[in-house]
């Protein structure tokens, strides 16, 4: 069995065991990274698709975190593998929840993106000085109530008010629909981790 | 004949067809909206601007509503000692505009190698520190609900949603564990996990049935979100749910109370499980999911609830909503056995407007001929 299927099957003993045998034999770590991002990215499809579980998304996160811990040590310093880019995240003032932001942080990450989460109950001057500080080019951002629409549109009437205006928003999360994206103002919806991916590619390509 | 209100909820609990489609939308912060209270106050400040508040919507509304719930968020947070899901145990986000309340996850700062002593020592373990003089206050609030909800039922004939709320064990535990390790801790440590389960089975099930008597409501809801189809496989559904939740809907039964299964998300993948329920004991009400097949599959075993979505009933117009409901009682309602409402709650940046389309649509499509 590869890393990427191990860790697609939520085996947690197995992936680990792995890792260290493959280091044990030499194998660059950046193959490693790779094929455990792959597994993880795999864990992600079969979620969209109902085959898997948000507990299953949320150990596969958990057995990626302890690989990489495994492989960091044989990491070189100048070899760093090449970002997708960087995508900033956050939950819109008002709104704590946090499950499927951090789904999507999951899945950016391991599609290969920097992604700075800025948490949850976000206010807009703080998503704008994350797109300043970070110079991205994508952000997402995740509400679970209607309420917090007010406060998410608020937001990206900011950013284009801001240097930053060409800046991509995203939005989802479960009230949000495309009406409610173009309602606000932001450039697109995504109703999966999947879609975010998918639309950060593009726009970083 | 026209019905009451509690005839009327009686009658589609029982599958008999009553005199006109129930509507219920499950309305808690948006009474604050609708009564001009601050969030803040609805939650946090006396009893009775709650309770008033509620009065005020039920009026504006024309009285209309068949279920009316006296807050389930400010229930949560005076909340119940046994129950892991009130604020002896989970820290809130109170409102600071009109948005709702919310749980605030936090790192619990305990492990699976706790288990035997929360096991040993009781939930009591896990209290948050309540200062005495908020407890005082907790009890005294809790003494006017349930006075409130005998007073709603007794002079206004109107249904209680719940008088007492429970969830599975593995429910609880996530909540009070918080997802990240919760969905380690099921991975890793299952069998521990099914210990601790089950020591809380009981004390939950006890804690839906007293606080239903305490506010003499027949009814019992059982909170359904974290065990859902989205969340655990059906291995584990199997294996840490569905006996625990089978045993929590028994002994309703045998106390003569309705379960109120309150669920969130699509249950559809499940749905089967709830075929071996007794008949005419549960009431089925859901959010986001087909909720018309969901009528040819449990139609003839429980009522059904719902389901016009929220971001519908917030940001749509009255036509729309009141076309989507009568979508709902031409194909729900048909036969008896359906409750229209929201699904879930009701957002309180819900227009007053888009509520009444409901009612309106309860009104006009939902009468049966006899």
């Amino acid at each position: 069995m590869s890393i990427a299927e191990s860790i697609a099957r939520i085996e947690e003993e197995t992936t680990l065991r792995l890792v260290r045998d493959l280091l044990k034999k030499g194998r660059d770590p950046y193959s490693i990274i790779e094929e455990l991002r792959k597994g993880v990215e795999e864990v992600g499809k079969q979620f969209s698709c109902s085959n898997l579980f948000l507990t299953d998304l949320i150990m596969a996160g958990e057995i990626f975190k302890q690989a990489i811990e495994i492989v960091k040590p044989r990491i070189t310093g100048d070899s760093t593998t090449k970002s997708l880019g960087t995508v900033v995240i956050g939950t819109v003032k008002g709104d704590v929840h946090d499950i499927g932001k951090n789904i999507v942080v999951m899945s950016l990450e391991t599609a290969g993106f920097d992604v700075l989460d800025l948490g949850v109950d976000i206010p807009a001057e703080r998503f704008l000085d994350g797109i300043i500080s970070k110079e991205a080019k994508v952000v997402g951002m995740s509400v679970l109530m209607t309420t917090s629409f007010d406060p998410m549109k608020n937001t990206i009437e900011l950013i284009r008010r801001s240097k930053v205006a060409q800046v991509k928003v995203m939005v989802g999360g479960g009230p949000t629909n495309e009406t409610v994206a173009r309602s606000v103002g932001a450039d697109a919806y995504g109703s999966t981790a999947i879609d975010a991916v998918r639309m950060a590619k593009e726009w970083l390509s | 004949m026209t019905m009451t209100s509690i005839e009327r909820i009686d009658a589609v609990t029982a599958l008999k067809v009553p005199d006109r489609v129930p509507v219920a939308p499950l309305l808690d912060f948006y009474c604050a909206s609708c009564a001009g209270v601050p969030a803040r106050d609805f939650i946090l400040g006396d009893v009775n601007i709650m309770l008033r508040a509620c009065e005020v919507t039920y009026e504006r509304h024309g009285k209309a509503f068949d279920m009316f719930y006296l807050s389930p968020s400010r229930i949560f947070l005076v909340g119940d000692p046994a129950s892991p899901i009130s604020g002896f145990y989970m820290e809130f986000r109170i409102p600071e505009g009109k948005e709702n309340m919310q749980v605030l996850e936090k790192p619990w700062g305990r492990s699976v190698a706790d288990f035997d002593t929360i096991m040993r020592n009781g939930l009591r373990e896990l209290w948050r520190s309540v200062k005495s003089e908020d407890l005082l206050k907790l009890l005294h609030d809790v003494g006017k609900i349930n006075a409130a909800m005998r007073e709603w039922e007794g002079e206004r004939k109107v249904a209680m949603y719940s008088g007492g709320w429970t969830v599975t064990p593995l429910e609880a535990l996530s909540f009070l564990m918080g997802l990240q390790d919760w969905a380690v801790a099921i991975h890793r440590s299952k069998e521990k996990v099914r210990e601790l389960c089950d020591f809380m089975l009981d004390g939950l099930i006890a804690s839906g049935i007293v606080n239903a008597k305490l506010a003499s409501v027949k009814r019992v809801a059982v909170q359904l979100i974290r065990v859902s189809p989205l969340f655990i496989r059906r291995n584990l559904f199997d294996e840490l749910v569905f006996p625990h939740l089978k045993k929590i809907i028994e002994t309703n039964i045998k106390e003569g109370l309705v379960s109120l299964l309150h669920l969130d998300t699509d249950w559809m993948p499940y749905i089967d499980y709830f075929k071996e329920f007794p008949k005419r004991t549960c009431i089925f009400e859901c959010e986001n999911m087909d909720i018309f097949k969901t009528k040819e599959i449990l139609g003839d075993r429980m009522c059904l609830m719902g389901n016009v979505s929220s971001t519908l009933l917030s940001q749509g117009s009255p036509r729309e909503i009141k076309q989507e409901c009568k979508k709902l009682i031409e194909a729900c309602g048909e036969g008896g056995g359906f409750i229209l409402s929201s699904g879930c709650d009701v957002p309180p940046d819900t227009p007053f407007e888009n509520v009444q389309a409901m009612v309106d649509a309860a009104l006009e499509y939902g009468v049966y001929k006899r």
